[in-house]
This record gives C-alpha cells, structure tokens and sequence, in this order.
C-alpha cells in the first residue's frame, strides 16, 4: 500500500440539468412551477455550495450532467459556473458523460470555456487522472464517458487502478448487475467491480442513492433532486472521507429542494366527504411535517372499498377535491401542493360473488373476467378476438388520430395494460354506471 | 301494470273527460273521428310528454276547452297505486307530477323508473301501436327498442345499457374527437405538436451559439490585425504630424544659438541677482548716511537744550523742609475743618443737655446727672410699673366678680318660691289618688249592677258553658267510671261545674253596695274641693296639684342654689378686700422708692423711667462734650506750632511774612511748586547728559558703519567686473538677455523632444526634417490620416459586430425559453397522458358495455323469437312455423312448416303484418319477463287480416289480456265483437 493522504471528495452525478418536471398532470401553480423548473439547477447549487462548505479536495460526477443530448445553453452555463465556483474554491472536477449526455451528441458546446480544473474524460479506455496536493498526488480518478446514449460495452471490465497511485477511484455511469427498470448501459457485475482494484467506484445511472458493494466501496450516488412523481425521497451526493489508513467513510448528504410524497388513503373507514378532507389534510400535513424543510408535491392516491366510492367515483370529484385542499396550502414556502388526486377505490360490493348473479351486471363482470382470461388463453383466436375488440376500442385516440400516434405514442395503453390496469379500471367504472342505475332503482 | 283511470283535462276534442278501464282487456269503440287516435296519443301524453309544435301547429291543443293533459291513475302488479299528471301548452315534458302510494311526489326519473326504462319510441312501438307502427319493422330493431327491450331485464333499474353507453359516448367526445379541436385532448394535442415544433427551433440555439463565437473569435482576430494596422498607420501620421510641428521650432531654435554665439560669453558668469546685490549695497550705504546724520542732528540737539535749563538749587536744598511744611499745610487744613466740626459738637451736646433738663422739669445739671439710670433703677421703675398694674388688676377683677355674684344672688333670691305648701300639695294629691281609687270601685259596682255586655253571659254562651263542662265532666267521669256511671258522673260534675261558674259569676245586687258618697264627700273635702266637686274638678285640681308640685320641687332646687351663691359672693367678698390691700401696699413700695431718689411722689413708673432715661442721655452728652472741648483745644495747639514753622522756612528763602492760615498755606503751595520746577530742571539736565554721552559714543559707530558700506559696494563692483554701478547694470542686462535666449531655447528643445517623442530623438527629427520639404510630408501626411480613417472604420464594425454577437452569446446562454418550452411540453404531455388515460378507461368500459349487452341480447332474443313463432304459426294457422330473426340483422326471415324459407318482402302485407304482431308480442312477454308489465294499447290492426287470422289474432289478444291489461281501439263492430263476444268489456267512444 502506497503511503496515503487523507482527503475527502464529493461523489455526484446524474445532475439532469434543464430536465424538464415529468408526470405533472395538474398545471401546477406559477409559483410552484418556477421552483419545479428550477430545482435541479438549484440541486447542482447546493451540491457545490457541500463541497465548498466541506471544503473537499475534489469532486466526481458520474454522467447525465443533462437531461437530453441537446441541452440548454442556460443549463450548461449553469453547470459550468458550478464548475467554476468549485474551480475558484481551489476545487478540482472530474467528469464522466452518460446516455443522457454522450458525447456524439450536442451536450457540450464547444464553445462554452470551462475552468481548467475540470477534467472531462474521454470515450477511451484507460484514461486517468490525477489529483494532485501540493504537487503530490493524493488520488488517480480513472474514468470513461458514453461515446453514444445505448452502449452495452461493459466499460467497467477495461479499467484497472494503477498500483502506483495511492488511491484509485473509478468514475462510470452504468447499470451493475443489470437492474431492472433501467437501461442496460455500460453493464457490468460486482464481480467488475470487485476485480478492478479500485478503492472507491463512484457509479451513477441508478436515481436511487445507494450503495452497491462494500469492498470495495460502490455507490451510487443518486440525483440531487428528484424530477418526477416516481423519484421519491431524499436526494442528493455523497460525502467520502478517506483517511490514511485507506478507510473510506460515506456520508449522505441531501440537496434536493423538492420532495415528491405519494400518499394512499384508504376510504374504508371514512363516512362522508368531510371525513375524506379532513382525513386527506392530516396525510399532507404530516407529510409536510415531515419533510425536512422541503417544498412537497403530494400524490394522493385514494384507494380501499367503501361508501364514498361512489362519491369520489363522480366526474369532476376528485379535481374539486384537489382545489380544495390546494386552496388551503397556497402561498407557504417552502410549499406543500397536491398535484392530483386519484381514483383507486372500488365499490363496496364483492364482485366475484356479484360476477355469479344472472343478470346484465353479472354478465358485465363475467365479459370482463372473459377479457382478462384471454391474455392467458390458449386459445389463439380468443386471444386474439379480445385483443382486437379492446384495442379497436382505444384505436380512435391512439392509432387512427395521427396526432394520438404521434404525441400518444408513450402514454398508450399495450396489450398489457388493457388486460391489466386499464381493464381493471374500465371494470370498476362499469360497474360503477350500472350499480348507480340498481341503486335507483 | 295497469291503467284504472284516464282523465283528459283537455286534449285535442276532449274536455273533462275520463275513462275508467279494467284489468285485461278493454275495447273502446267508436266511428271513424269518435277520437279513438286521439284518446291514444293523450295517453302517450300523459305518460311520455307532449310532442312539438310542428309547422306553428300545436299538438292536440285543447281546443274543446280546459287545461291541456290530464293524469292517470295506476296500479302496478304489487297492488301500488300512483298517479301520474301531467300538464303542459307547449311540446315536451310539461309539468309532471307522479305521486307515490305513500304521498311522496316525484317527477320524471320515478316514471321512468315505475316504467322499468320504457320510453315514448319503446312505447310507440312495442306497447302502444297503430296500424302505422305495426308495419314498420326496423322499429322493432332499432337499439334503442331492444335495448330497452333486454335492458328491462337487465336488473338496471331505470337505466338501461343504452343509456349508459350514450352517456359514455358523450363523455369520450368530450374528452375527445377523432376530428376536431375543441374536446380538451385534442387541444392539447395540438399544443403538443406546436411545442414541439417550437421546441425544434429553440434546440437550434447551440448551433446559433457556435456560429455567433466562431464570428466572434474571426472578428477578435480581424480586430487584433486591424488595431496593428492602424497603430502603423498611425505612427506614419504622427511622425510626419512631428515634421510638419518641428519645422518652425527648428527655425527658431537656430536663430537663437546664433545670437547666443555671437554675444560676450563672460556675460553667462555673471550671478543671476547681481544687480539685486549691487542695489543692496548702495541701499545699505544710503542707510549708514542717513542714521549718522540723524545722530548728529539729535546731538546738537541735546547740547543745546543742556545749555539752555537751569536749576534752583536754594529751594533743594530745603526741599525736605518745603515737603514738611506742605503737608503739615494740608493737614492743618484737615484739622482746622476738625475744629469747626468739633465746636458744632460741643453745641450740640450742650443743647442735648439741655432738653433733658427741660424734660425733668429744668432740674440742675448735676442734679439730673446724680440720677441713677443704672439698668437695676430702670429694672426698678418697671417691676413698680407691673406690680401695680397686676395689684390694680386684681384688685379691680376681683371686685368685678364680687359685684356680679352679688347681683346674681339678689336675682335668685328675688326667683325662689316659698317652699312652705309643699306639704300640703302631697297631702291633697294622696287624696286625690284614693278618691281615684274609690271612684273605680264604685264605677265596677255600677257595671254589675247594670249588666254591662262585656261582664254579663248571654244564653247561648251559657248553654255552650253548661255544654262544654258537662262534656268536661262526662270525660272526667269516664276516666274514673264505666260508661254509663261515667255519663252519670259526668253529667253531675258539669251541672256541679256550671253551678260554680254561676255563683262565681253572678251579677252583685243593689242591697249589698256600700254607702259611697259620704266617702267620696269626706275625699273631696280633704283634697280642698267642695263635696258637689265634680270627677272633672277633681281632674283639673290633680293637674294643679301636679304643676303646684312641681314648681314647690323647682322652688326648693333654687333655694339650695341661693344658698351657695351667697357663700360664694361672701368668699369673692374676701377676694376683693385683699385685693385692695396688696394694691395699696404696692403704690406704697413705690412712693417710698421715688423720694429715696428725690423725684416727686405720684410719679408713675413710666414717668419715672423717662426721668432716668433723661439723666442718662444728659450724662452722655455731658461726657461727649467734654470730649470734644479736649480736642478743640490740642487743635489749637497744633496750629500754633505749623504757624511758626512755616515762618521759619518763608524766612530761610527771603519769602515775606504772611498773614493768615489761608496765605501761608498758599505761600506753603507756592514754595512746593517752586520745589517742583527745580527738581524738573535737575532732572532734564541729568537726562540731556546722559543722551549727548550716548549720542556720541552713536556716531562713532555710524562714522564706522558709513566706511564699511562703501567698501562692500567696491568690493561687489569690482567682482563683477565693473568700475561704477551703471557699468555693472548694463552688463546685468545683457546678461539676462542672454539667459532667456537659452531659455527659449530649452523650450525650443522641450517642444521638439515631445514631437519627436524623445530628446534623443530630435537629432534624427531634426536631420530627416532638413531632408523633406514641407509639400511633401503634407501629401503624405493626407495619405497616412486617410488610412487611419479607414482602418479605424472597419475596427468600429468589427467591434460593434463583436458586441452584438457577445449580447447574443449573452443572450443564448441565459435563454429559458427552451427549458421553459421543455417543461410546458412535458406537462402538456402529462395531462394529454392522464386525460389519454381516463379516455382509453372510458373506451374499454363502452365496449365491455357493448359487449355485455350484444351478448345478453344474443342470448335473450331465442325467447323472442320463440315465443313470436307460436303467435305467428297460430295466426297463420300452422303455415309459417318458425322465424328466423340474427341478432342485430334487421332483416326477419320466416319458413313455412315445410321448410320454405321468405323474406319479409316476399310476405303479403297481412302476412307481414302478423309477423310483427308475433314478434311484438314475443317482445312484450320477453319484457314483462324482467319487468313490470305494461298496459299494450292497439289502435285497429286487423285492417289488412282475413276473417280467421283476424279471429285467431283476436284470441291471442285475449290470451294476451290475462296477463297484460290491453286496450283495443277499433271503429269496427265486428272486431269489437272478435275481441269481445260477449260484449261485457267494449266501451262505446262517443
């Protein structure tokens, strides 16, 4: 072992500068848009203002410094004086490109004069660089960016820690061990990870801060701000501290300025829609309570079997109920806004024993049970009779509109979703429409 | 269900009219116009609303008079009866009013529901038909009649699939439309395509950003080249400038080094203040000669003044005596005003004397001066004084208070009241108390006598008495007896205890009264009053008697107090006497101690003391006088003495003899005058000694001083080369001359070095100056300023291109405009998703439902068909035997028993037309299956059936009216007859 310095460095990463807030489907209010719009720019503030405050001798980012290949110019001037504050603190950067901002794309311009205390490493294998104190090099960050968004190469299996410097650190963006819900990008195994000698590999792709691996250690450092509904939680960088012994510590450190919280209320034991507000405030206020200062966008999922499926089942409803509890919350900072409401309860009836009864609802649910079989049919021309009949029944909107093809093309429904979740929901609402018509009657 | 009753308020030609109908079957027959197809659409009225108003022509207007609708009266097969009423002028619904079994009252959704879902169209043509409705057979299968129709049996109430398929249908062209832009989604749509068009252009700005920095780079370049041509350019300008600049100074310049070369170069040595120097001197040498003339005048001066003072020695030499002699002159002056002030104190010490010996009566001097007025004799006369004054006080308070006790006194004794009837007052009044005494006694006596009401019992007390103690003595007796001996014993005790109240109570009688006039005469004569004195006599009497001894009680009070008033004017008596003696003993003290000091007897105190206060203020001024007369006579002394003095001096400096005090002290002033100017004298002429000494020794050292000034003025003449002053200045001069020739020159130089950019450079300056003619550096001066002009045109550009393009990169590099652009798309996107969602949740719900209900239908319908089969091969009597009807195929095809297969068109008209009365009563038994059964209304279609078709659907009909109640309307006899052989159910419509 090499005689080490002790140091500490700020492991970040999956920035997503200008990424746009995904997964609003209520126009949020200007004010809370402004700060949605900025939060990942404000993240990367906060991330440079850590390392200086901490005063680290240099910071890794690991890749997808930008949401998209074509960045804006404000973003990336944004990261760059980022780069240059850090920079001006005496603070070395070193930085890897992703699939969301390789380098055959227009992430970087050229133009665009970044401080020489930055280091972009290459599409190259084998590339490295040192830090340096005082002359002396305390650390050899080996590093390799995307030279296009999709590669499978495995980029972790070609780099190796030089023995000859006292501590080596692998910069990667890449997906370990292949995990699900992510692009499989720069694949590689812990075995990878393990093999290569390095003391510290800061990874980044994986949103979710973490750690992979022990020994050595693997993190990933996660965003800084979390961009949509799906990214919950605390976000933010790591904090490594290495001292001479070679031992690393990590600490987290959180910089997001906007927490998504999604909440479940059960209707089960709520009488009337006095209940469902007041129950509804108490949720949000707790999760305001509860989030560290931060400004909260709720997620109010309203699920369970009880009398006020009905209620919440009427059209408009669950908007109304929305702006209500929006009006209550207006104005605070940091904010609390409730970006929708939705609909997951179900009727207080229990269908398999109402799918029994010979009647049209009867014959209702056992269509329906009949649709969600055929996804499982062997029966090829059943399989293919309902897939057929359920597609054609969303076809208007999204195959024959060109408009629905073009811009729908994400949000349609696949073969999939219209046994599933949308099936489920269709039933749920028939059901809603003909009991209505049994209890009037 | 059924219909009891029909009223028609007003409806067409019917007014107030109204119909009572029956279960089953009820035919209403009337002639053609009777209003059978009026009384029909009333009821549909009634049921579903009235139809518009077409072509300005109202429907069924109720011409013949009253409100248009009326109600009907309905029982449903759980025995419920509702009524329905309905009202209305114009088309539509109308006012509705549906009033349940319990009174509750609702409106059309608790018709629609009490209808299971039938609407007009399901009533027209299934339940409700003429001849027109019965022919057409796409009736029979539009969706909404066989929805409704399956819909019925759906378990939905009042709602049918249908319906709920519709409302789906508007709620997914709400949302969206396959063509079109206004349904929400497709706005946003349209938005999305629009950012991201938008979106598109933006992305451009990187490029743009490259591009503006690449011209920027190439135009700092171009900038930097064009700053190097124009600096040479430049440079050529400014040096030929330094060319045509240096011409004239270089002219100058060698003008004046000429002049310098020609001239006396040992004018350069001369010092720069050497006429300054040279005025110096010849001042400081006009100086020295003016103070030494100013000594010598000044000396001749004091010689001349010292000769000319002279000095009285005779008076100096007595000079001490003078000084003396004046001011014993002037204290003489002083003493001699003493003198007079003391003679006028003297006079008035003499005069105070002699007031005070008029004030004691002009007694001698030494008299009033043995007088003691020593502070003890003056204590004296005051302890006199309050001696007497208190012995005269007391004397006089004390007779004071003994003349008013003894006036007091006379006044109380003339007050008593003789004491002496005191007792016979208390006699009379203890006579006057048994005579009261006595007449209450005799009063008593005379009340028995007369039976006074409050003495006397009357009967019935005494009944109630004799009662109450028989009672009393029955109890009595009991407690000691049996009953009966009790009652006995009790009785007997009563009559016992009246007795005894009786006697005890019994009136006194007359022969028993004492003998009481006498008595009271006897008291009347005690108490002073006649015998015949009557009882207000005696009152008024014992009134007086009361005051009498009263007064007698306050008479003896005053006599005690006379009693003690006399003893006290005796003891104040004493007082007063004594007092009479301690005053005369004191006016004795007194007179005694006024001879003892020989002043007059009488004399009061105060007096006294004013006669020793005389004594004292004469003994005073006695003293003061003999003072001043001691005084007077040392002053007269003195005087005589300074006299002969003074003489003396006067004498010793042959001054005649003076008269008086007022001339000598004057002669005594003149001498000290005189005294006075000589010492002046003797003083000046010391002063001019000392300043001639002094003035002499001045001008030896100005003689000095004078000597020395000129020889420095030679001395500075010669150095500077010059035998006089004027020599010297001329010289001066030309030497300035010379020094601002060199001066001019420096500047020359100074000038040209700033030309030609440095001194050493104004060699080069000068050599390339003597090369070139002016005309040729001013053509090429204008050539050189041109190019500059030029250059620095494009430099501008270039530099106003360079900022353009920095505002842009500026401008690029904060642009939101793109992320603001991502993020409106990105919510567009997300609400198109939700929005896209909620729709496709829609979709897939409207095709289960459509699903749902095509196959409920598909599995429903065989009953339908079925059942219209039976129908149709009995009113055809066996020839068609089966129906052939797909599911959601209009078209019906029917087949004989034989296996003959015809489409409906190949049918006769009255054939077709009892395939649809099969199939529309296949319909209505499929309906009532699931649903209230409806009243079925048929308005005459046998038209077009022969005689047993007609006869053989007349008895369906009646099979029919066991389950249904049926209402048959035909202008025809011989149906009504078909319909009702017996003719018990046929109503006439008249």
């Amino acid at each position: 072992m090499s005689s080490l310095a002790s140091f500490r460095f700020l492991h970040t990463g999956d920035l997503h500068l200008d990424s746009p807030v995904e997964g609003l489907s209520a126009e949020a209010p200007p004010d809370v848009l402004a700060v949605l719009r900025g939060a990942s720019t404000e993240a990367w503030r906060r991330v440079v203002g850590e390392a200086i405050a901490h005063q680290v001798d240099f910071v890794v980012i690991a890749g997808d410094v930008f949401e998209v290949s074509s960045p804006t110019l404000l973003g990336q001037t944004r990261f760059r004086d980022g780069l240059a504050d850090l920079a001006a603190a005496g603070i070395p950067s070193f930085v890897v490109h992703g699939n969301h901002d390789p380098l055959d794309g227009r992430s970087w311009a050229p133009s665009l004069d970044f401080p020489e205390a930055v280091h972009r490493f290459g599409t190259q294998s084998g590339e490295s660089a040192p830090v340096l104190r005082d002359g002396r090099e305390i650390a050899r960050i080996h590093g390799r960016s995307y030279p296009r968004a999709a590669v499978s190469d495995n980029f972790a299996a070609d780099m190796h820690a030089d023995p000859a410097s006292p501590f080596s650190i692998g910069l990667l963006h890449t997906n370990v061990g292949d995990r699900p819900g992510h692009h499989n990008y720069a694949p590689c195994s812990v075995d990878d990870l393990r093999s290569s000698g390095m003391d510290y590999w800061a990874l980044g792709h994986i949103h979710q801060p973490g750690q992979v691996l022990a020994d050595p250690p693997a993190y990933y450092c996660g965003i800084p701000q979390g961009r949509d509904p799906g990214e919950l939680g605390a976000r933010g960088c790591w904090l490594v501290e290495v001292d001479a012994g070679h031992r690393v510590t990590s600490r987290f450190l959180a910089t997001d300025i906007v927490r998504w919280h999604p909440i479940e209320l059960s209707i089960s034991e709520l009488a009337d829609d006095e209940a469902l507000v007041r129950q509804s405030r108490t949720r949000i206020n707790e999760a305001a309570e509860a989030s560290d200062g931060r400004s909260l966008v709720i997620r109010l999922r309203l699920v369970g079997r009880g009398t006020l499926h009905g209620t919440v089942a009427r059209p408009g409803y669950l908007d109304h109920l929305r702006v209500i509890l929006n009006e209550e919350l207006a104005g605070g900072s940091p904010f609390t806004w409730v970006e929708s409401v939705r609909d997951g309860t179900r009727p207080e009836i229990d269908l398999d024993a109402r799918r029994e009864i010979p009647d049209f609802v009867g014959d209702f649910l056992r269509t329906v049970a009949t649709a969600r079989r055929s996804a499982h049919s062997t029966d090829p021309e059943e399989h293919a009779r309902w897939q057929e009949l359920l597609r054609s029944s969303v076809a208007p909107l999204f195959e024959e509109s060109p408009r629905g093809r073009r811009y729908l093309h994400g949000a349609g429904p696949d073969d999939t979703a219209l046994v599933g979740a949308i099936l489920d929901e269709a039933e749920a609402l028939g059901i809603d429409l003909l009991l209505a018509g049994e209890e009037d009657a | 269900m059924r219909i009891d009753r029909i009223e028609l308020d007003g409806f067409g030609r019917f007014h107030d009219a109204h119909w009572s109908l029956g279960a089953g079957l009820t035919v209403i027959l009337g002639d053609n116009e009777a209003g059978k197809t009026t009384f029909l659409n009333g009821l549909r009225a009634l049921l579903f609303g009235f139809e518009a108003t077409r072509e300005g022509r109202t429907w069924y207007p109720a011409f013949a008079g009253g409100r248009r609708g009326g109600r009907l009266v309905l029982t449903t097969a759980a025995g419920e009866r509702w009524v329905v009423e309905r009202h209305g002028e114009r088309g539509g619904g109308g006012a509705l009013a549906v009033r349940a079994p319990n009174g509750n009252q609702g409106g059309q959704e608790t018709l629609d529901r009490l209808l299971r879902g039938a609407d007009r169209d399901l009533f027209t043509n299934i339940f409700a038909f003429g001849l027109g409705e019965l022919q057409d057979l796409h009736t029979l299968s539009t969706t909404g009649v066989r929805g409704r129709i399956y819909g019925a049996g759906a378990g939905l109430g009042g709602t049918s699939a249908v319906d709920l398929e519709r409302d789906l249908r508007g709620e997914l062209r709400e949302t969206f439309v396959p063509t079109g832009t206004k349904p929400p989604l497709n706005t946003l749509l349209v938005r999305i395509e629009r950012l991201r068009v938008e979106i598109a252009e933006l992305a451009s700005q990187p490029q743009e950003y490259e591009v503006a920095h690449r011209e920027r780079d190439a135009l700092e370049a171009r900038s930097m080249a064009l700053r190097d041509e124009v600096r040479g350019a430049r440079e050529r300008v400014a040096r030929l400038g330094h060319l045509r600049k240096a011409a004239p100074i270089l002219g100058e310049l060698g003008e004046i080094e000429r002049e310098l070369g020609a001239g006396d170069p040992t004018l350069d040595l001369l010092p720069h203040d050497v006429a300054v120097l040279l005025d110096r001197r010849l001042a400081e040498l006009e100086s020295a000669r003016l103070a030494l003339g100013t000594i010598d005048a000044e000396l001749d001066d004091a010689r001349r003044e010292r000769d000319v003072v002279r000095v009285d020695h005779a008076v100096l030499a007595v000079s001490d005596d003078i000084a003396a002699a004046r001011d014993a002159s002037l204290a003489r002056s002083v003493a001699r005003d003493r003198r007079r002030d003391l003679s006028a104190v003297e006079a008035r010490h003499a005069a105070s004397v002699a007031e005070q010996r008029s004030k004691v009566g002009g007694w001698e001097e030494a008299r009033l001066l043995a007088l003691d007025d020593s502070i003890p004799s003056l204590q004296a006369t005051r302890d006199a004084e309050e001696r007497l004054a208190r012995a005269r006080a007391d004397a006089s308070g004390a007779d004071g208070r003994w003349r008013a006790a003894a006036e007091g006194l006379a006044a109380r004794e003339r007050e008593v009241v003789a004491p002496s009837t005191i007792g016979d007052i208390d006699a009379r009044r203890a006579v006057l108390r048994e005579l009261d005494v006595f007449r209450g006694r005799e009063d008593a006596m005379r009340s028995v006598a007369m039976g006074s009401p409050a003495k006397a019992i009357d009967a019935r007390t005494a009944v109630a008495v004799v009662a109450l103690f028989a009672t009393a003595g029955i109890v009595v007796g009991l407690s000691v007896g049996e009953a009966l001996g009790g009652v006995v014993a009790g009785a007997v005790l009563g009559v016992v205890l009246v007795v005894i109240v009786a006697v005890l109570t019994r009136r006194p009688s007359g022969a028993h009264s004492p003998d009481l006039s006498g008595m009271r005469r006897e008291l009347l004569e005690r108490a002073g009053l006649t015998p015949t004195a009557t009882d207000a006599e005696v009152v008024t009497l014992g009134d007086e008697l009361a005051s009498a001894r009263a007064r007698s009680n306050l008479a003896r009070e005053q006599a005690a107090s006379v009693e003690l008033r006399r003893d006290e004017v005796r003891r104040l008596e004493r007082s007063r006497d004594d007092a009479g003696d301690a005053l005369r003993a004191a006016e004795e003290a007194w007179a005694t101690w006024l001879l003892e000091r020989g002043m007059a007897v009488g004399l009061a105190p105060t007096a006294a003391r004013e006669m020793l206060g005389a004594a004292g203020i004469a003994r005073g001024a006695v003293k003061e006088r003999e003072r001043v007369v001691a005084l007077m006579a040392l002053a007269d002394h003195e005087e005589a003495e300074h006299a002969a003095r003074t003489d003396e001096i006067f004498a010793g400096l042959g001054v005649g003899s003076v008269g008086g005090d007022e001339e000598r002290a004057a002669g005594v002033l003149a001498l000290v005058d005189r005294l006075e100017r000589a010492r002046v004298a003797e003083r000046r002429t010391r002063e001019l000694e000392v300043r001639i000494t002094r003035l002499d020794e001045r001008r030896t050292s100005g003689t000095e001083e004078v000597a020395a000034r000129r020889a420095a003025v030679e001395r500075h003449l010669a150095a500077n080369g010059s035998l006089t002053a004027d020599v010297l200045r001329q010289r001066d001069l030309a030497a300035i001359e010379r020094r601002d020739l060199r001066v001019r020159s420096r500047e020359l130089r100074a000038e040209l070095a700033g030309v030609a950019g440095s001194v050493e450079a104004i060699d080069d300056l000068a050599a390339e100056a003597r090369r070139i003619d002016a005309a040729a550096v001013e053509a090429e001066l204008g050539e050189a300023s041109a190019d500059v002009d030029r250059i620095e045109a494009e430099q501008a550009e270039a530099r106003a291109r360079i900022g353009e393009l920095a505002a842009r990169i500026r401008q690029l590099e904060a642009a939101e405009e793109l992320g603001t652009k991502r993020q409106e798309l990105a919510i567009a996107e997300g609400t198109a998703a939700a929005l896209a969602r909620d729709w496709a949740v829609r979709a897939v719900a409207l095709r289960l439902l459509e699903e749902t209900r095509q196959r409920y239908e598909r599995e429903r319908q065989p009953d339908v068909v079925r059942a219209a089969e039976t129908h149709f091969s009995r009113f055809t009597g066996g020839r068609y035997a089966r129906i052939v009807a797909p599911p959601g195929d209009v078209s019906v095809r029917v087949e004989t028993d034989g296996g003959e297969g015809r489409v409906t068109e190949e049918l006769s008209r009255g054939t077709a037309e009892q395939l649809y009365l099969a199939l529309r009563f296949g319909l209505i038994e499929e309906f009532a299956r699931h649903a209230e059964p409806l009243p079925v209304v048929m308005d005459d279609i046998f038209v077009n059936f022969d005689a047993d078709r007609a006869s053989r659907a007349a008895g369906t009909i009646r099979e029919l009216a066991t389950r249904h109640q049926v209402i048959y309307f035909t202008c025809h006899a011989r149906t009504a007859e078909l319909l009702d052989p017996e003719g018990t159910r046929t109503v006439a419509l008249a």
